[in-house]
């Protein structure tokens, strides 16, 4: 009894001449949509759709149409091809999750990176993984989204999960990171007592962020988290790991001014911080780095990270 | 026939039924994510194009990331996580059929809003006879099939067979992040001649079970099935308004709850909720005066292991 996914294929664009040459190629199942005759397309078609929408406009314009939902929820996939950039592709996630689809997967072919959001809980919110921290907010000219009403048949893993909403606009209207960031290794991935990783970022303004270790694991339940306060006063705080963690201790640390580094020595466990323009973070302690993750915390609005790096030293 | 059956650790349920279907000559891969140690997505992307049928007792979208989220502590044990939705997308099986592995709540709790997919599944193998979910599901079958975890097992022997008394333990996350094996063998000291005890199968209760059997505990080993001790005590014990507790009522069997300060925080809720009638609420000093319960008067019926072959062929005539 196979799942009926792979029945009833359409294909719609908002481009009268795409849907001519389409058609001229594969005969059937294409049609032209905009504000006036979706309607039309709504009553004709079946169910379990299997669809592909070619968009050279903005999405907001499929959006205008008010029973476009009842449309939508009869879907099992919904692929986007756009060839304009579209601006909201977190209210476009939001859409989507809030009608019930599991899962939508995002891809720019300009970075050629994926991000992949789940739904937490219908009419709620959502939690994003991706090839990078965050949750992109626009899409470049030719990308796709991939909307399923269940879940991506095409496996993949992430490397970060961000929790929250992951990107947003601060109030001065620059686009910054938000929420909490995990990186996650693969299961192969067991060398990672060599790991150096260094992060770059713009400050808006005098901001709070911490980058954390998570040492945690069968019979150690604590990790360690290195906490920037107006990017000048770093301390460390030890966090019992519990479903919301606590602070146990904390200590606030000095800054050599001259070469901008700070080095943490705590429990016979070294960190050497360097505060610029980037932070750099050097676990000397091998095998206490367990398995598990590292992370970036951005407690407000107002830190764009550019990137991260990571290097494993011989 | 291909036949891929998945689950995680004390939620793999289907260890039985695999059993059963090998023996009828099916080729039956076990995908528990406990044992599992490799990477699940590059074992399952294997299994693609080539007509497996699937069953799983796993939450059907209950993923690493969705864990890592609503439960850091679970992610953090399976970090392989990967959901019967990702799994069903992925292999597109002949056909996928549910079996709950929990009676309390078969279809998940509130916070995975779980039951919002469920219509991925083919047929759902209900443990009751009238199941409300049927009305909220608009192409998955739901058939009676019984209990999953009650069938006709080996029985279980006690050697000490003086004490009728069993105590489940719960909360083993709570339990590991608040007390070490030697801490909590004192802590039970004095239930130690009333009862035996079983541990849930986790990470780590093997540490715990060592320590309780060098203090002379009697324990019954965590990988036991549940319902097999649940029929061989006659009182059963746990420390959770939980799984056990819906096992007992459905086997027909009395079953405590214990309070103790052990659990003193995750306790108060279920105390204050009112689900708990005043004698089904013990102390550790009631464990030596539990008395026998009456025998069990309906036999509960065996688990259908015939449905699940008869689907699993009815979906080869399609």
């Amino acid at each position: 009894m196979p799942l009926p996914v792979k029945k009833n294929k359409i294909t719609l664009c908002d481009s009268n001449f795409i849907v001519i040459f389409l058609k001229f190629l594969f005969f059937k199942n294409i049609y032209y949509i905009n504000e006036d005759n979706i309607k039309k397309i709504i009553k004709t078609d079946k169910k379990n759709l299997n669809l592909d929408i070619v968009l050279f406009s903005s999405f907001k314009q499929i959006l205008a149409n008010e029973k476009i939902d009842l449309f939508f929820k009869d879907c099992i996939k919904i692929n986007f091809i756009f060839f304009n950039d579209q601006n909201n592709l977190i209210k476009i996630r939001e859409y989507f999750h809030n009608i019930g689809f599991f899962e939508i997967i995002s891809h720019n072919f300009k970075m050629n990176n994926f991000f992949s959001s789940i739904n937490l809980n219908p009419h709620s919110s959502f939690l994003i993984s991706g090839d990078n921290p965050g949750n992109p907010i626009s899409s470049s000219f030719f990308s796709s989204l991939k909307v399923y009403k269940y879940a991506n048949p095409n496996l993949r893993e992430y490397k970060w999960i961000s929790h929250g909403k992951a990107i947003k606009l601060d109030k001065y209207g620059f686009v910054c990171s938000s929420g909490s960031h995990i990186r996650k290794f693969t299961s192969e991935q067991k060398n990672l007592n060599r790991l150096r990783v260094s992060v770059k970022f713009i400050l808006r303004k005098n901001t709070n962020f911490a980058i954390f270790f998570n040492l945690a694991g069968p019979g150690k339940k604590h990790y360690y988290e290195v906490r920037v306060i107006y990017s000048k006063y770093p301390y460390l705080v030890i966090n019992n790991l519990q479903d919301k963690p606590t602070i146990l201790d904390k200590m606030i640390l000095p800054l050599n001014r001259t070469n901008n580094k700070i080095t943490l020595d705590f429990n016979k466990e070294n960190f050497d911080i360097f505060l610029n323009d980037k932070l750099f973070i050097n676990n000397i302690s091998v095998e206490k780095f367990n398995s598990f993750d590292y992370g970036l915390e951005v407690l407000s609005d107002s830190i764009m990270i550019k990137e991260f790096k990571e290097e494993f030293f011989s | 026939m291909n036949i891929l059956t998945s689950g995680v650790g004390s939620e793999y349920v289907l260890s039985h039924l695999s059993k059963q279907l090998k023996a009828k000559g099916h080729n039956v891969i076990e995908f528990d994510l406990l044992k599992f140690k490799e990477n699940p997505y590059d074992f399952i992307k294997t299994l693609k194009g080539h007509s497996y049928s699937y069953i799983t007792s796993a939450h059907t979208n209950l993923n690493y990331r969705l864990a890592s989220h609503i439960s850091p502590m679970y992610a953090e044990e399976y970090p392989r996580l990967i959901s019967p939705m990702e799994i069903i997308a992925a292999i597109n099986p002949n056909i996928a059929i549910y079996i709950p592995h929990d009676l309390q709540s078969p279809y998940g709790e509130n916070n995975t809003s779980e039951q919002d997919y469920l219509d991925i599944y083919d047929y759902i193998i209900s443990p009751f006879k009238e199941d409300i979910i049927e009305k909220k599901l608009k192409r998955a079958k739901v058939l009676y099939g019984g209990w999953i975890k009650s069938f006709k097992d080996v029985k279980f022997s006690i050697k000490n067979s003086k004490i009728r008394n069993v105590y489940f333990i719960s909360n083993f996350h709570f339990i590991r992040e608040n007390y070490s094996p030697s801490r909590l063998a004192s802590l039970y000291a004095d239930i130690k001649k009333h009862t035996y005890i079983k541990f849930p199968e986790w990470v780590d209760v093997r540490k715990y079970e060592t320590e309780f059997i060098k203090e002379g505990f009697n324990i019954v080993p965590s990988k036991t099935l549940s319902t097999s001790v649940i029929k061989t005590f006659d009182n059963i014990i746990c420390d959770n308004l939980g799984s056990i507790f819906a096992e007992s009522r459905y086997l027909n069997k009395k079953c405590y709850f214990f309070k103790t300060d052990i659990f003193m925080d995750p306790q108060k809720n279920i105390i204050n909720s009112g689900n708990l009638q005043s004698n089904e609420i013990i102390t550790s000093v009631d464990f030596a005066n539990l008395k026998k319960t009456k025998p069990i008067t309906n036999e509960p019926e065996l688990f259908n292991f015939e449905l699940v072959e008869t689907i699993l062929n009815s979906s080869l005539k399609l």
